[in-house]
């Protein structure tokens, strides 16, 4: 089936914008913008219009385009089961379209031009990557069990990088054998990819791949499931490889028992990153790792497939666009945390880690509520 | 004088929930079912009823026309801008005001869903509920009350408006009134025993007022529940059916439901009876009742139980089913569009008929059933017609099926429910002559510009 096949038969029912209990929007963009061209439905209906020549790209258009936050709630909600799996790949085919044309908002721009001239999306020189990292070790196939690929988020963001600095200090703590790429890693492709930069994708995935074979990995740990995901689901679509991925939760949890299992008398609950649960359907990995050392885990009402994104991912990070108006559903997200009563909401993506802080402090709640990964968590209260 | 008009929008709702995009204008000026588009000139989103009250009072003095949407789901187009001007999506006005437990009412803002109150209350009130029409639930409260909607406790209640206990709305010029006891007292528990003001609001399509909040009647939610579907293959059997398990008055709610799809359902006509219990034994209590209320019928092999295996049972029980909004996919082609009849329950075979006489005619993809509504005093009828929204031809046929059903309805005594405005004409024309010049003198008072929904509830 074309993507061109599926246009016409959005019901505009709106299924695609809630969890599956209704309780509240679902959807990131819509979340902030309110209206219903920013929801998933009302894009596969501006899109089709745009296709057939009705309406011209403007500034509003790109905008709908580009705040899609890619978090597949829609693709898990949509009343359609025939074709709600391909409603991404309309987006990003009329992406990709905009970016033949050359046409798209200026942070996108920057962002991939960042990308293409830095190798990441910060445009920030290459060589400063793991300037945190210099006692890390080159990985070296011989000595090391995993190459951990930290990604642009965690070595760049100063937030997402205490995620990164905690892993490694963590990992290092129950002897995983680990290194990095302290000279070659570059960013992993996915947001150009989602942004519908195809060609741009392809080079860095290509290069990457290289650098992988050249070092002769084997077993890759992820810090971002963004990366996670790219490696195990996007690559081996445009590339025959043949490597193990993790994401560094899962060797927390293969190691768990060289952690003293302390319990730790903390309210916490778990947000669930789009890109691990909704898009790679790991629901349990840190699950498990949270139950072995806290007696009071609660749940958010929206979690596993119904976790309410926090509106970062589909370039959303850079770009800013989720987060342009008051409302937005990271605040929502820290606002119901809140409500739930817990002291500390864990997440396991840098992204959600930098998006969530920064609603938190956006709110005044800094002192109401602790915003930290799994490998932060661990380390300060185990 | 629209550039002024705009920034005055904006100066009350803030410039980001006020569009002129040409995007925003085409998605709001249509839905989902066959009627053309009509553009607004400017959507906006308010967040309250002052803002409201102030978006009403700069529409009236500068003469511009006003439409209201919830969610846009009625498939008749009705929010749609005839005549161009201000479309005001409700959605923002979202929050749960009150549950009075004890006196099983909710007050919410009018542009909140069904999904979110359902899902609000299950979590926070689980012994209580609300009727929820089988919409998606995007649907607003405000919405479905605003057209006389139906739903899962319908046989139980009646109407959606006749469950509601009061309302606030704001008029043409800005004001806001209220509606039932909250317009005297601090509790919104009944629209008795006042002059009954709701009605100038409820079955008018935004032409008399925009209603901002509703008081809604909540009914006991019984932890079990259970469906049983009868089939008959004879419509006058159906009748009876019908009357039989509505004088048992055991369920929440009873649906008829006929369709050539899937293969084993052509030719039948089935009647799921819905019921809830506290206890398992009051649940296998009212299965047997209801057995042996029909067990005559089934005595003499006209009607039987269908045998329901567990997966079809939780189709049937959840709400809001998704059954007939998957109907809009049978075409390949992302639509559909239903006449919903109100007609008397004794006329059951006469629309049926109807139904298949039509589809048959248009040769067009449907599927026919309906609601018993408020111990059976009346049914919604529904004739769907399903279209390939890529092929125009296939539009326009769905449409003049729709539009032959409507007129239909009308010659055999019912009256269309969410008129397309073809069809609100067709009700005028029969309506006795004193009552329509009542309506559009009660229509004049409350709005002397004309600025709501202009188009609608005219001849
Ligand atoms: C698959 C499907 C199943 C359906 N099943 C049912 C069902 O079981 N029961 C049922 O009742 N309906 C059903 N419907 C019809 C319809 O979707 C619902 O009635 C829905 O609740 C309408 O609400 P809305 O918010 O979409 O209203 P809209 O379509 O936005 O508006 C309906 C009308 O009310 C006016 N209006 C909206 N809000 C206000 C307000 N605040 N004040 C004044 N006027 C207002 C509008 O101008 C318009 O005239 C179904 C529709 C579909 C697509
Ligand atoms: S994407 Fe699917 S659920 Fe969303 S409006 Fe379209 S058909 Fe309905
Ligand atoms: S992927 Fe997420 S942000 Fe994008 S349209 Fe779907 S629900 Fe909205």
């Amino acid at each position: 089936m074309k993507v061109t096949d599926i246009l016409h038969r959005c019901f505009r029912c709106g299924y695609c914008k809630f969890p599956s209990n209704y309780e509240d929007f679902n959807c990131p963009s819509y979340v902030t913008y309110r209206f219903e061209t920013f929801s998933p439905g009302g894009r596969m209906w501006v899109i089709r219009e745009w296709l057939d020549g009705r309406l011209e790209t403007s500034n509003r258009f790109k905008e709908i385009l580009y705040s899609c936050a890619t978090c597949s709630n829609c693709v898990n909600h949509c009343a359609f089961p025939d074709f709600r799996d391909m409603l991404l790949d309309v987006f990003r085919y009329a992406k990709e379209k905009l970016i033949d044309e050359g046409d798209v908002p200026p942070p996108v721009r920057d962002y991939l031009t960042n990308l293409y001239k830095f190798k990441n999306g910060f445009g920030i020189p290459q060589k400063k990557r793991f300037e945190w990292a210099e006692e890390v070790e080159d990985y070296d196939s011989k000595k090391h069990n995993y190459l951990l690929y930290v990604g642009d988020e965690a070595c760049f963001d100063p937030v997402a990088n205490n995620m990164a600095r905690s892993t490694v200090e963590l990992f290092k703590k129950i002897n995983v054998p680990f290194g990095i790429l302290t000279t070659r890693e570059i960013s992993d492709g996915l947001e150009a990819y989602n942004l519908g930069e195809t060609e741009l994708f392809k080079e860095i995935a290509k290069r990457l791949l290289e650098i992988f074979k050249e070092v002769e990995a084997k077993k890759i740990v992820t810090i971002s499931p963004h990366s996670l995901y790219v490696f195990k689901k996007i690559y081996p679509a445009f590339f025959d490889m043949d490597f193990e991925f993790y994401h560094y939760t899962h060797v927390i949890r293969e190691n768990l028992s060289r952690l003293t299992n302390s319990k730790i008398f903390k309210k916490i609950s778990y947000h669930d990153p789009c890109y691990l649960g909704r898009y790679l359907k790991d629901y349990t990995t840190v699950r498990d790792i949270l139950s072995f050392f806290c007696k009071d885990f609660l749940e958010l009402s929206r979690n596993k497939k119904n976790s309410l994104c926090c509106g970062g991912g589909g370039g959303n990070f850079y770009t800013a666009l989720t987060q342009k108006n008051l409302e937005n559903s990271a605040k929502k997200r820290i606002v119901e945390a809140l409500e739930l009563g817990v002291d500390c909401l864990i997440v396991s993506c840098p992204i959600c880690l930098v998006m969530l802080n920064d609603a938190k402090k956006t709110l005044g709640l800094d002192d109401k509520i602790e915003v930290m990964d799994v490998s932060e968590f661990i380390l300060k209260y185990v | 004088m629209m550039q002024e008009l705009i920034q005055g929008l904006k100066d009350i709702v803030g410039g980001e929930y006020v569009s002129t995009h040409l995007e925003d204008r085409f998605f709001y000026s249509r839905d989902g079912g066959t009627m053309e588009s009509f553009e607004p000139d400017v959507v906006v989103l308010p967040q309250d009823s002052n803002q409201v009250s102030k978006i009403l009072s700069l529409a009236n003095k500068n003469k511009v026309p006003v439409y209201c949407m919830g969610a846009g789901l009625t498939l008749s187009g009705l929010h749609r801008a005839i005549s161009g001007g201000i479309l005001i999506d409700m959605k923002r006005m979202d929050k749960i005001i009150e549950v009075n437990e004890r006196s099983r009412y909710v007050v919410v803002e009018a542009g909140i869903s069904q999904g979110k109150l359902q899902a609000y209350l299950k979590k926070n009130y689980p012994h209580l509920k609300h009727s929820m029409p089988d919409a998606p639930p995007a649907a607003t409260i405000g919405g479905n009350v605003a057209i006389h909607g139906s739903g899962h406790l319908s046989f139980l209640g009646g109407f959606h408006s006749d469950m509601v206990t009061g309302l606030e709305v704001v008029l043409a010029d800005g004001r806001i009134i209220r509606t039932g006891s909250c317009s005297v007292s601090n509790y919104w528990f009944a629209k008795a025993p006042l002059p009954d003001l709701s009605g100038l609001f409820l079955g008018w399509f935004a032409t008399t007022g925009i209603i901002t909040k509703v008081g809604l009647k909540l009914y006991p939610a019984h932890p079990l529940s259970d469906v049983r579907v009868l089939i008959c293959e004879d419509p006058k059997i159906m009748e009876e059916i019908i009357f039989k398990v509505t004088d048992l008055n055991i369920a929440e709610d009873i649906i008829t439901w006929m369709t050539p799809k899937p293969d084993w359902a052509r030719g039948f006509l089935h009647c799921n009876v819905i019921y809830g219990a506290k206890t398992k034994d009051e649940l296998i209590f009212k299965r047997d009742l209801l057995f042996e209320q029909v067990r005559d019928l089934i005595d003499k092999k006209v009607t039987g139980f269908l045998p329901l295996l567990p997966f079809m049972k939780k189709r049937f029980l959840d709400v809001p089913g998704k059954d007939l909004v998957r109907f809009a996919d049978v075409r390949k082609g992302g639509g559909f569009e239903y006449v919903g009849a109100m007609i008397p329950t004794n006329l059951f075979s006469d629309a049926y008929k109807l139904g298949l006489d039509i589809a048959q005619k248009h040769k067009v993809a449907y599927s026919l059933g309906s609601r018993i509504i408020g111990n059976s005093h009346s049914m919604m009828f529904f004739y769907a017609y399903a279209f390939n929204r890529a092929d125009l031809a296939d539009v326009k046929n769905a449409q003049n099926a729709l539009y032959e059903t409507n007129k239909k309805v009308i010659d055999i005594g019912g009256i269309p429910w969410k008129a397309e405005i073809p069809a609100q004409k067709e009700i005028l024309k029969k309506m006795d002559k004193n009552t329509k010049g009542l309506i559009f003198e009660l229509k004049k008072l409350l709005d002397p510009n004309h600025i709501m929904s202009p188009g609608n509830l005219e001849e």
